[in-house]
């Protein structure tokens, strides 16, 4: 019975297989045919060495890197996840390639987003965005701690704040939606989209503040400065283009809640996770639309009378520039403009994919860097993998057994790159050793 | 000692009948779960960490089958949403979806009918 149970499946995936071909291989990215070895827990391509630069107690989340070479590591407790909290500067004072002092500090912090401007650390936390001053070389910041902005709605789902802060010290802070797809009833089979979306108000958008001052609040201060993203993990401010970047969390659950209109290799496959130029004023599309990236073109979300064919209205929502596969959740991303690795590199886009859940009963997937140049404004067609192997096993069911799922990329001075993993907590260090 | 051969008979029947029966139900019960609940509580029973809980060693999974119909037909009891509701199953349908989780995560193997279901459901607001 087992079996026969899954034909309907199995046929779903034989007739309708997919059509993401974007992926590319060659000289330079992962060898496919490479071994993962097990103990490091990670794959990168020929000419890289990565090695684990510490190992820290917690659920980590992003990177950042100070000028003097200081590591700083964000730790949150999030969904029964993790331990301690804030903000772990690490140091490798020996220069082994490992971090030999560790100190904590803004331990009360549910810490995710870091960011340095203007010599302070930005901390972005569930509800406010905070601002650390340094006295001197310091490595833990012995000044008050500023409340850049708070007041941001209390919410279980979606609720860490990243951000980004641009050359003009405007702070683009993501605030995520609460929810899957602003159903009026929680996740229901069938259930309409509530018409318009009351989260809009105050979540699903990019938020736009002063860096520079205190004590604002989300209610008096800034603007809404684009709408309709679901939840910007991954958000960066490109200095050489004078951009910010970003990629969204695509909406679950197509099949479970409209399986008149979807398979569960689709639901599998669909939406895309979107990639955008952030423009004022901009509607990004959630919840009313989501990207098809098999059919090349956005759609009407089922809550909201689609059907996975019916396009919205011409030119009301922002186009992506670049799309990857569904359910990969991009939660962080780097422009690199360091010096130590290959000419190609610099200028190009590095993107974090946590990896997915809701995958099954298709393998999940992500779990894994990739590498996407830029032409110019707009990434180039293909994209290729940077870094993958983390989750410990070549096919993954649960997202429980990954062994590591990668959460941040930053560089440091020299351009060597740190990379973290949410659920071991690691922290590697891949520089370029060439030939 | 008839009577009691042809009794002793009726209940092997009914007994061989209801595990047949049963074995059905299972099996129609893993469609329903492949179909409704494996996207978030996974192949394995074991949900997503931190994310959607786990059936495996859940006591309301190995708790009193009509507390668990009710549980999901309401989506969990409310007032807090815990999950969606899955009050569009039938009473049979919802029946051997409960016997299959029962059977393959906690190893409970006991039959439940569509009317146990249906009185579960007829006490519910």
């Amino acid at each position: 019975m087992r079996t026969v149970c899954w034909m309907p499946l199995l046929a779903g995936v034989l007739f309708a297989a997919p059509i993401v071909a974007e992926e590319v291989t060659s000289a330079q990215s992962v060898d496919p045919s490479s071994a993962v070895d097990p103990v490091l827990g990670l794959r990168v391509p020929p000419g890289f060495r990565a090695t684990v630069f510490a190992d820290v107690d917690g659920y980590a989340r992003h990177l950042a890197v100070r000028d003097d070479g200081t590591v700083y590591l964000a730790l949150t407790v999030r969904m029964g996840r993790g331990s301690d909290m804030g903000v772990v500067a690490m140091r490798d004072t020996d220069g082994d390639g490992v971090a030999d002092t560790r100190e904590a500090f803004a331990t009360d912090i549910p810490a995710t987003a870091l960011v340095f401007f203007e010599d302070d650390l930005y901390v972005g936390a569930n509800t406010a965005i905070y601002r650390f001053s340094f006295n001197g070389d310091e490595v833990v910041p012995s000044g008050e701690r500023d409340v850049v902005v708070s007041g941001f709605p209390e919410q279980r789902l979606h609720e860490a704040k990243t951000f980004a802060i641009d050359r003009d010290g405007n702070l683009y802070v993501n605030v995520g939606a609460p929810s899957n797809a602003c159903m009026e009833e929680f996740r229901t089979r069938g259930s309409p989209g509530q018409q318009p979306c009351p989260q809009l108000q105050r979540q699903g958008g990019i938020w736009r503040y002063d860096a520079r001052a205190s004590n604002q609040t989300q209610a008096d201060d800034g603007e809404r400065y684009a709408t309709g993203v679901r939840n910007a993990m991954a958000i960066e401010y490109n200095a050489a283009r004078d951009q910010v970047y970003f990629l969204s969390h695509g909406r679950d659950a197509l099949f479970t809640l409209f399986p008149e209109y979807y398979s569960a290799e689709d639901s599998a496959e669909l939406p895309s996770e979107e990639m955008h130029a952030l423009a004022r004023g901009g509607n990004y599309g959630w919840p009313y639309t989501y990207y098809d990236h098999l059919q090349g073109k956005r759609l009407v979300a089922p809550e909201y009378g689609g059907d996975g064919s019916l396009a919205p209205p011409a030119g009301e929502y922002a186009e992506p520039i670049a799309t990857f596969p569904g359910h990969w959740a991009p939660n962080d991303l780097l422009f690199y403009d360091g010096q130590s690795l290959p000419e190609r590199y610099r200028g190009g886009a590095l993107i974090v994919f946590h990896g997915s859940w809701n995958r099954a009963p298709l393998p999940q997937d992500g779990y894994k860097i990739v590498f996407r140049t830029f032409d110019g404004e707009r990434p180039a067609a293909d994209w290729e993998v940077f870094a993958d192997g983390f989750k410990g096993v070549d096919v993954l069911a649960n997202p429980g057994d990954a062994a590591h799922r990668p959460m941040s990329i930053a560089q440091d001075p020299e351009g060597v790159l740190y990379v973290s993993s949410t659920v071991s907590g690691r922290v590697w260090r891949i520089e370029y050793v060439g030939d | 000692m008839s009577g009691i051969r042809t009794l002793s008979t009726i209940t092997l029947l009914w007994l061989v009948c209801g595990l047949a029966a049963s074995q059905t139900d299972v099996a129609d019960g893993e469609a329903i779960y492949t179909r409704d609940c494996l996207a978030c509580h996974m192949a394995d029973g074991r949900g997503v960490p931190g994310m959607n809980p786990p059936l495996t060693g859940s006591p309301w999974v190995s708790g009193p089958a009509d507390s668990l119909a009710g549980f999901v037909l309401t989506g969990g009891f409310g007032p807090e949403i815990l999950m969606a509701r899955f009050d569009y199953l039938s009473d049979a349908e919802l029946a051997a979806l409960l016997m299959y989780i029962r059977a393959e995560f906690v190893g409970i193997d006991e039959p439940i009918s569509a009317d146990s279901i249906a009185a579960v459901r007829s006490q519910l607001p």
